[in-house]
């Protein structure tokens, strides 16, 4: 055959294999993210079909595919059932620029590059999973708009506004990185990476906690997941799916965490690169896998760890946190690398912006504890045990118990006390 | 651009998978409709009124601003890949670009585009 024929083959088997792979990936990051926050709250989890519960997404599947799928009778049927597709196939799709490995692991004829450990080499690589990404916001509108519901209407708008607004961010943050790579091409980052001698995380732990945070909330994970807050929309725009339809977006969820946590490994930790072991057949591949594992990890820790933020606070945070930190990375990247500056310099300044913005959380974070346990002890007289410990009262409590407060700072101003209003 | 000819052969697989997944649920499963189960779920309630109503203007507002600063930020990388050759004067260009992406920003953070009640 000729080389042509060759690389379509490739491509079509690569294709096929990464959607298998993605698929299922899914179906066990299902099972494990149920293990995994099972022992966070001491339970065990599913473990009843097969051992460990092996089977557990098979027999979910299964049951999943014979539900029975409802099709509304307000849904707009065609946007109704287009919603989930969409989802899906731009997960899928994203995938398509993350590199497993290297260009020649079986060699350098044409032939074995056409067989090399990613689907696409685009020069525009991180730019593609970027735009493709973006499109993710189209799934979930449609879903909520075609739903013919209150509750999916409205989190569709909420998650639209959150990827929107987390999105700019993220564009952002990654400058610093590509700055330092000099090219768009996953494989040349990773390149670069090898070149320079450094993963970038050590250039821009700034720019990696920046982009880290804007793709979970992008992927639309706790703490993020307002489209999902079941306490005030019920599913958001999942409510009036079922079925298939129901898991395709799923489905989509855990493969744009997957594409996400590819790449920070890529980006940030340097990829497949194992230095000496890069020749020793597989090594490469289970080292990129343990790092996305890691990251995979980190995003069911998280969820099993925070609570999910308000919205007033979720979109404060993008625009006001995240936005011009992420300006403020750019700026100071460029200086470094525009005067060659060694790349520990933007490391340091990143390390010191961290430092700073975890102390100011945390002082400001103690100060509202602080009055608000003071109103508390207005409220209560003494305070009690429970309030002693440090409980901050939300603040709907606290705006319900204002008039009780300032009766008590009257009479505690009577008898000469410190009088402290939050 | 042959190297765009994979990813299109993974696009046009994905599309077949959805649509092939799409297909199946007409197929599977049983089909017993009834009047409160095509109803949309409203917690139990009788609908009020129909969905798809005007929705808050703070979405539009932060579709808009998703616009300006998007671009921008789009327009930020490729002067990001030219940094190394560009040196100071990229650096220059930078500026001159932060500052323009940073001044509506504040315009409309004191505006209040960003307080949510």
């Amino acid at each position: 055959m000729s080389d042509l024929a060759w690389f379509l083959v490739a491509a079509v088997v690569k294709s096929i294999i990464a959607i298998v792979a993605l698929l299922t990936a899914f179906a066990y990051m299902t099972l494990i993210e149920r293990r995994v926050i099972a022992r966070f709250q001491r339970r065990v989890g599913p473990n009843r079909a097969g051992p460990f519960g092996v089977f557990q997404p098979l027999a979910d599947a299964i049951k999943m595919a014979f539900k029975e799928h409802i099709l509304p009778a307000k849904a707009s049927s065609f946007v109704f059932l287009m919603a989930p597709a969409i989802s899906v196939f731009v997960a899928l799709t994203a995938f398509a620029v993350v590199p497993l490995g290297g260009p020649t692991p079986w060699g350098t004829s044409a032939i074995a590059r056409a067989w090399a450990p990613y689907i696409a080499d685009l020069n525009v690589g991180i730019l593609y999973i970027l735009s493709i990404s973006s499109l993710a916001v189209y799934g979930i509108v449609l879903a909520g708009w075609s739903s013919g519901n209150h509750y999916s209407l409205l989190g569709a708008l909420r998650s639209a506004a959150q990827m929107v607004s987390y999105e700019v961010s993220i564009g952002l943050a990654l400058a610093g990185v590509l700055m330092f790579a000099g090219t768009l091409s996953m494989v040349g980052i990773v390149e670069a990476q090898v070149h320079q001698g450094i993963w970038f995380i050590l250039a821009q732990p700034l720019g990696f906690f920046l982009y880290a945070i804007a793709a979970i909330a992008e992927v639309n994970r706790a703490p993020f997941d307002l489209p999902e807050a079941e306490q005030e929309l019920v599913a958001g725009y999942l409510t009036e799916f079922s079925g298939l339809r129901w898991s395709l977006f799923q489905m989509a969820e855990y493969i744009n965490m997957i594409t996400a946590s590819s790449v920070l490994a890529t980006l940030f930790f340097g990829g497949w690169t194992l230095g000496a072991l890069n020749g020793v057949l597989g090594a490469p591949f289970i080292w990129y896998f343990i790092k996305v594992a890691f990251f995979l990890f980190v995003f069911i820790w998280l969820r099993a760890t925070l609570p999910r933020i308000r919205y007033d606070q979720l979109m404060r945070f993008g625009w006001q946190v995240l936005l011009p930190l992420s300006v403020v990375n750019a700026l100071v990247t460029a200086a470094v690398v525009a005067f060659g500056l060694s790349w520990w310099v933007s490391g340091l300044f990143g390390l010191a912006v961290l430092v700073i913005a975890v102390g100011v959380y945390y002082l400001r974070a103690r100060r509202r504890t602080a009055g608000q346990m003071e109103l508390a002890r207005l409220d209560f007289g003494t305070p009690n045990a429970t309030v002693s410990v440090g409980v901050a009262l939300p603040s709907s409590v606290r705006l319900v118990s204002l008039p009780a407060a300032n009766g008590a700072v009257d009479s505690a101003a009577e008898k000469g006390e410190p009088v402290v209003v939050g | 651009m042959p190297e765009y000819v994979p990813a299109l052969i993974l696009m046009g697989l994905a599309f077949l998978f959805a649509v092939a997944v799409m297909l199946a649920t007409f197929v599977l499963g049983p089909k017993r409709p009834t009047h409160e189960k095509l109803a949309p779920y409203e917690c139990g309630i009788e609908e009020v009124e129909a969905p798809r109503q005007r929705f808050p203007v703070k979405y539009l507002v932060t579709g808009m601003l998703f616009i300006i600063f998007d671009v921008e930020a789009a327009s930020v990388i490729p002067l990001a890949i030219l940094m190394r050759q560009l040196k100071v004067m990229g650096l220059v260009e930078l500026l001159i670009f932060a500052f323009i992406l940073i001044v509506p920003l504040v315009y409309v953070w004191r505006k209040g585009a960003f307080t949510w009640e």
